[in-house]
């Protein structure tokens, strides 16, 4: 049996204003969110991420298309017949209310029996750990506190989707990386379906079993962390996640399960993935600096495939790791290169030594555009 | 006012006297007035001794105590319908932006800029043509029209300072929109709705010029009485009305600060 879909976005559109003003928030998006699962929309302030998710709360209905939440059609059904709920980014908590009074709000509206809140309230309030902060009103929180909650509010319902919406960065470095952590013990916890919006990609990264990369109102990529990671398609994709090096070339024939690719710089490179693409092609591969190795010019090379000639522009030094700039010929751009700073090793290279870069190919990732 | 250096301006010379001299150019006679309503002594420039009794006087006048019920009569009924009014207009304008909110807004306003004469003149000229006989119902109206922009403010501006979210976050957690409004909006606007009640209602009770074109026969409020009082003499018996009246305003107004600043 196939895992079963919690949230289906089919070919929605929202555009705000109208004639010339139009701004089209959201460009015929589709997505399908699994049961139970952390998903998160993650891109650039602007893209549509959030507008998305104000389509799944309800706050703003499509221009066109379908949202279905397990196979029901939301179309015109307002926030409070909705069986998700919200942590909004600034909390949104009531003021004049305690904080067991903002947990029980939506277990009042919804008309659950007195002695049932309480212990509901009680539950979830220890769930996120602020047993005994009921009486309290949110002003006399900290952000954190607050933070959990706008988190105990929202789960309190029992939510067959919980929607956040960039919960997490209001708080400063520290208490982020606490919350990161505890959000995901509450989404494994709970099992409740997490929508999550951020434009961290660090925190898209680390928290998410999938997660959708958007731009201009598009959906680019969809995958779990590490596809989107390593198997980037898009060009955007690849640069707006970690660093990445960019380069030019030609797809040659396959041999042995492994595609050759001439580069403009000079040189050739292998991979393994190229299925979108023909021969002859002009392609654009992404290669993650991590992925590639250096090696000192004098080297027994044997053949040239996969290796660059460069020279060490600079040199930083990271503790865990180093990082190169390395200048080729005809390239506009530095390639950066990462490598793993063994035991008591100093950095085998310094600015200005002639350098060649050795690419495998696992570490090139054709893109689509 | 705080740390030695304080106020920059305390450095010229003459800034504090001409300050001492407003203040006492605003409230001197009015302390004075205070101090004239104790005066045993009917004639109002000779001191002979401290006495209560224009007070209990004025308060045993049936004519002052029968302009008086008019007054809170007025008051009240201008404050209730202009608070309610006001309420539903921010409300309203908080809802979202249209065609020629600036205007709307500005219009809503212009009670307060209107040269009161004017509106008077106005207002008992309608009357007439439409035909309404004077008495304390053209009063309400008057006040009503001229108190609904002093409710309005406040409550407008206790809107604009709340976060959308909050009725968007109530939506969320499953209360339609008038349960939204009873739990969340309204316990947050009252502060709002209150002090802009309190704020009309001492506006009411204070007017004089409009009150004075439209009030008929029996009608008669606290100012409009103090001013005919007034034409015969300065006695003690106004003074100690004033005093009253200054009682009332001030307590008022104090309570409708006090209210606007609790959260």
């Amino acid at each position: 049996m196939p895992q079963a879909n919690a949230i289906d976005i089919r070919d929605i559109t929202k555009v705000f204003g109208q004639g010339a003003e139009a701004v089209h928030a959201l460009d015929h998006v589709s997505l399908a969110i699994r049961e139970g699962e952390f998903f998160t929309l993650l891109g650039p302030s602007g893209c549509g991420k959030t507008t998305l998710l104000r389509l799944l709360a309800g706050f703003e209905q499509p221009t066109a298309g379908v949202i279905g939440l397990y196979g029901d059609d939301l179309a015109g059904l307002p926030p409070f017949r909705r069986p998700v709920n919200t942590v909004f980014q600034n909390y949104a908590l009531f003021p004049h209310m305690t904080v067991a009074g903002n947990v029980a709000f939506g277990l009042e509206m919804q008309r659950w029996r007195r002695g049932d809140i309480e212990r509901r309230v009680e539950e979830v309030l220890s769930l996120v750990k602020l047993a005994g902060y009921g009486q309290r009103k949110p002003a006399q929180l900290s952000g954190g506190q607050q933070q959990r909650v706008a988190l105990a509010r929202a789960l309190a319902n029992r939510p067959k989707v919980l929607l956040l919406d960039e919960p997490l960065s209001a708080l400063d470095l520290k208490l982020r990386k606490e919350m990161q952590i505890e959000l995901k013990r509450l989404q494994v916890e709970t099992g409740i379906t997490f929508v999550f919006v951020t434009h961290d990609q660090e925190e898209a990264l680390t928290m998410s079993d999938r997660l959708a990369v958007m731009q201009d109102g598009k959906v680019l990529q969809v995958g779990t962390p590490a596809e989107i990671y390593e198997r980037p398609t898009r060009r955007f994709v690849a640069d707006f996640i970690g660093d990445t090096n960019f380069l030019q070339g030609v797809l040659g024939r396959a041999a042995n399960g492994e595609i050759q690719i001439k580069l403009d710089v000079g040189g050739m490179v292998t991979t393994r993935h190229a299925e979108a693409h023909t021969e002859g092609e002009r392609v654009t591969l992404a290669v993650r600096p991590e992925r590639v190795d250096l090696e000192p010019v004098n080297a027994e090379a044997g053949e040239d495939t996969g290796r660059l000639r460069g020279v060490v522009e600079t040199v930083v030094y990271f503790g865990t790791d180093t990082s190169y700039r390395i200048n080729i010929d005809s390239l506009p751009e530095p390639v950066l290169v990462r490598v793993q700073n063994r035991q008591g090793a100093a950095s085998p290279f310094a600015s200005g030594d002639s350098v060649r870069l050795r690419i495998p190919p696992e570490a090139v990732q054709v893109l689509v555009d | 006012m705080s740390g030695r250096g304080g106020n920059p301006l305390w450095r010229f010379a003459g800034v504090r006297p001409a300050a001492a001299l407003f203040f006492a150019y605003l409230y001197l006679p009015i302390v004075i007035l205070i101090v004239l309503s104790f005066n045993a002594n009917r004639t109002v420039t000779i001191w002979t001794g401290l006495t209560t009794d224009w007070y209990v006087e004025v308060l045993s006048n049936g004519d002052i105590l029968r302009a008086a019920r008019n007054s809170l009569i007025v008051a009240f009924s201008a404050t209730f319908i202009a608070t309610v009014a006001g309420t539903l207009a921010a409300l309203g304008m908080a809802r979202g932006r249209f065609r020629g909110e600036a205007a709307v807004n500005g219009v809503m306003g212009l009670p307060l800029v209107v040269p009161e004469i004017v509106t008077a003149v106005a207002t008992l000229l309608f009357f007439i043509l439409v035909g309404i006989k004077l008495g304390l119902l053209t009063v309400i109206i008057g006040h009503t029209v001229f108190c609904t922009p002093f409710a309005y403010l406040p409550i407008r501006a206790r809107l604009e300072g709340m976060d959308p979210s909050l009725r968007e976050a109530a939506s969320d957690l499953y209360a339609d929109a008038w349960r939204a409004f009873r739990r969340v909006t309204l316990p947050l606007l009252w502060p709002g709705i209150l002090s802009g009640a309190l704020l009309a209602f001492i506006i009411s009770l204070d007017d004089f010029v409009i009150t004075y074109f439209v009030a008929g026969a029996g009608a008669t409020t606290l100012p409009v009485y103090i001013f005919g009082m007034i034409r015969i003499g300065v006695t003690p018996e106004v003074n100690a009305l004033s005093s009253l009246m200054l009682l009332v305003s001030i307590l008022f107004v104090s309570l409708s600060f006090l209210v606007q600043r609790q959260r």
